[in-house]
């Protein structure tokens, strides 16, 4: 053996192995790979496992572990390397490109009736966006610069697209951290807020019953999308590229002759552009450009914002009922539904809302605040785009 | 006699024109360490100088000298030992056009070309550059490091602050001072006396201007003018609230005039008004309806009263088509020799 490995032929084979093993993922790698991949590995785990928010936290997940593979660098294979196929597929997120084509899938899947029937709701959407500036003032404080701020506030929008359109914008290289920041604390609507709500409400006030919605005619909603459009990008035309997709969508729904456009935009697109909007941002948080005292602090307000936004939904709602007449009042527990985490806030308005009636379903009301909060995040991202962009 | 006297004044005026086109060139810009920075013509990145033609007319610098005074080098007299180099003439590149810049890299060999200086700057320490008449000892230009300054890669000095000529700015001496000032007081006192100093600049400007405006991005001007960001918070709430109230009021209106259309249209039919009268007379709520809707549907569809007794066999047909043929996709067996 000794003599095989003296050998020329045994030094050009070892010399071989050796110069194989640099390239291989075990010689790169380093701690903040591995923390990396079980930072991926527990998104899988809280995809499959428990089922929360599996369409996102599963690519995602997935997609941190296809970034933290370690490799050596050249080999255009990295999410950050030109030429690479990964590269190509981020070029969506890096441009703004796949939000918007989600915003359509949304658009096309939402049913804005909750909303028309009752549209004092559409201010509670409006008052949960408090969270997004809560954020970017403690952001400011915190030292980062203004498109800085803007874009880790846009987290408590509680919208991944809009998080990854505005991030884009605004700050590309914390995009990877504040999209991860978003649909994690999605993810966690069901653990974040009912404290909120039930520290922000009476007993009372947990049982109140609201008038069920009055039937929506068509052309309600097809009106819905066309003044929806002018009302809002008149006002905030950055906002243009969500909103009007997201209109749009909704549109091809509601006229009732484009259902096979429909279906496409809400079904195969959707499903398309989120397998690739959540592989590509999963794989961007590569430890190298992740693992930063920055991201901790980006995790860290962007629970904040959440909590701000929640507590400014509840609590706006109490305030709206203090000029409501009774029977017209509205249930707190819907408040929290107003950042736009769609549907799942809506569902955490009505498990809280079942444990104190059991007869009380909040469902359909908190859809009414949950989908005028993507419309008011979408507009403050225009804002904050309009602003420090 | 008359022809002679004008060509005479001529010369005389076209010398003393020459003369203030030199003076009004100075050392611009001097990067010592080029890490990072532009390469020469043979791919090397070398130390610089620029040159700065301050004057509205064009100027040659060829026969001029281009001097480095080393920091921590002495001669007999006690002087800084200085380093010149010759910028050759008859080069028409040395004639600088006006407001124009010329760049000499300083690689320590004058073997390479015209721009290519005898000394270097990042080798020893180098206090100042000095830019010297034909003569070699009138001074046009003279650019001092800071006392204590260490060169910083990627990081060029420059004259910033102003576009006038040199010469405007060029410190006057008198007589006596000129007498008693020699060697390194003389340049020490031209420098002291120079109106604008170099400073380290943000970013090199190699045959540029040094004059950059910064661009300030918006939304540092805007945080400049909002520091804490409470404007920008409320100002952007107020819009939100404004956009998603304006939707509100809309359909606040439209739902209004549609119940009312659709309530006239029941009345019209001799009904009772439709729409909203269920919940002001406690009666089922839409989801009690839809629940009562549902356990009848599944209760409809759970009454199993009269089977079907009927058998059908129906016969499975495939459509033949050559591309699931098997016989197409069966090997046919070699002919056997007979």
């Amino acid at each position: 053996m000794t003599m095989f490995l003296d050998s020329g032929f045994g030094a050009f084979i070892g010399q071989n192995l050796r110069e194989f093993w640099s390239i291989t993922g075990f010689a790169n790698a380093t701690w903040g790979h591995i923390v990396m991949i079980a930072v991926g590995l527990f998104f899988l785990y809280l995809g499959i496992k428990h089922k929360m928010e599996p369409m996102l936290l599963v690519p995602i997940g997935f997609g941190i572990l296809i970034g933290n593979i370690p490799f050596h660098d050249g080999m255009q294979i990295g999410v950050y390397e030109e030429g690479s196929v990964l590269n190509y597929l981020y070029f969506g997120v890096k441009n703004g490109i796949y939000p918007p084509l989600i915003f359509l899938g949304i658009g096309a899947m939402t049913d804005f009736s909750a909303l028309i029937s009752n549209p004092k709701l559409m201010t509670i959407g409006a008052a949960a966006q408090l969270g997004i500036f809560g954020a970017y003032i403690v952001s400011l404080a915190f030292g980062f610069t203004a498109a800085e701020a803007g874009a880790i506030g846009i987290i408590g929008g509680a919208d991944g697209p809009t998080a990854i359109f505005l991030s884009s914008r605004l700050a590309p290289d914390m995009m990877g951290s504040i999209a991860i920041a978003a649909y994690s604390y999605m993810a966690l609507v069901p653990v974040l807020q009912p404290w909120i709500m039930k520290l922000c409400t009476t007993k009372k006030e947990r049982l109140i019953r609201m008038r069920p919605p009055r039937p929506i005619s068509k052309s309600e909603k097809i009106m819905f999308p066309i003044i929806g459009l002018l009302l809002t990008c008149f006002l905030v035309p950055s906002g243009l590229p969500l909103l009007g997709m997201l209109f749009l969508g909704n549109l091809l729904k509601e006229s009732g002759v484009t259902k096979r456009l429909a279906t496409t935009a809400g079904g195969p697109l959707i499903d398309i552009v989120t397998i690739l909007i959540g592989l590509t941002v999963g794989a961007s948080t590569q430890a190298t450009t992740f693992l930063t005292e920055k991201s901790l602090l980006v995790f860290a307000i962007g629970a904040a914002s959440f909590i701000i936004a929640t507590f400014g939904g509840v609590l706006f709602v109490k305030f709206l009922n203090l000029f409501l007449k009774e029977g017209n009042k509205i249930n707190p527990l819907i408040g929290n539904a107003g950042v736009s985490a769609v549907p799942d806030a809506a569902r955490v308005s009505q498990e809280i809302g079942l444990k104190y009636d059991k007869n009380n379903h909040l469902l359909m009301h908190a859809m009414g605040p949950n989908v005028a909060g993507v419309i008011g995040s979408a507009v403050a991202a225009g804002i904050l785009l309009g602003f420090l962009g | 006699m008359r022809k002679l006297c004008l060509f005479v004044v001529a010369t005389l005026c076209g010398l003393g024109l020459s003369a203030q086109g030199v003076l009004n060139v100075r050392i611009n810009e001097v990067l010592v360490r080029n890490e990072n920075d532009i390469v020469d013509d043979y791919g090397l990145r070398e130390s610089w100088v620029e040159l700065f033609n301050t004057g509205y007319e064009r100027v040659d610098v060829g026969g001029c000298y281009l001097g480095i005074r080393y920091a921590d080098r002495y001669d007999a007299q006690g002087n800084k030992v200085i380093k010149k180099y010759y910028i050759p003439r008859n080069n028409p590149a040395t004639s600088i056009e006006p407001l124009g810049y010329r760049l000499f890299f300083c690689e320590g060999t004058d073997t390479k070309g015209t721009f290519y200086t005898n000394f270097t700057l990042d080798e020893e320490p180098v206090d100042m550059v000095i830019l010297y008449n034909a003569n070699g000892k009138d001074v046009i230009s003279v650019f001092r490091f800071p006392e204590g300054y260490t060169p910083v890669a990627d990081v060029a000095w420059g004259i910033l602050g102003h576009e006038e000529i040199e010469s405007k700015v060029f410190p006057e001496f008198s007589r006596a001072e000129r007498r008693a000032l020699r060697g390194d007081a003389y340049l020490d006192a031209i420098a002291a006396r120079l109106k604008y100093q170099p400073q380290a600049m943000k970013k090199t400007t190699p045959m540029a201007t040094n004059e950059v405006n910064e661009e300030v991005p918006r939304h540092e001007l805007f945080r400049q003018r909002d520091e804490a960001g409470a404007v920008m918070s409320l100002t952007a709430m107020s819009v939100v609230f404004l956009a998603l109230v304006a939707i509100f009021l809309v359909f606040k209106l439209i739902g209004m005039i549609m119940v009312k259309r659709a309530n006239r249209t029941s009345v019209r039919q001799g009904g009772e008004p439709v729409v909203g009268k269920q919940a002001r007379d406690g009666g089922y709520t839409g989801e009690e309806v839809a629940a009562i809707a549902l356990a009848l549907k599944l209760y409809q569809e759970d009454l199993h009263v009269h089977e079907s007794t009927v058998i059908t066999m129906n016969r499975v047909s495939r459509m033949y088509s050559p591309w699931n043929s098997k016989i197409h996709g069966m090997t046919e067996l070699p002919p056997r020799k007979k």
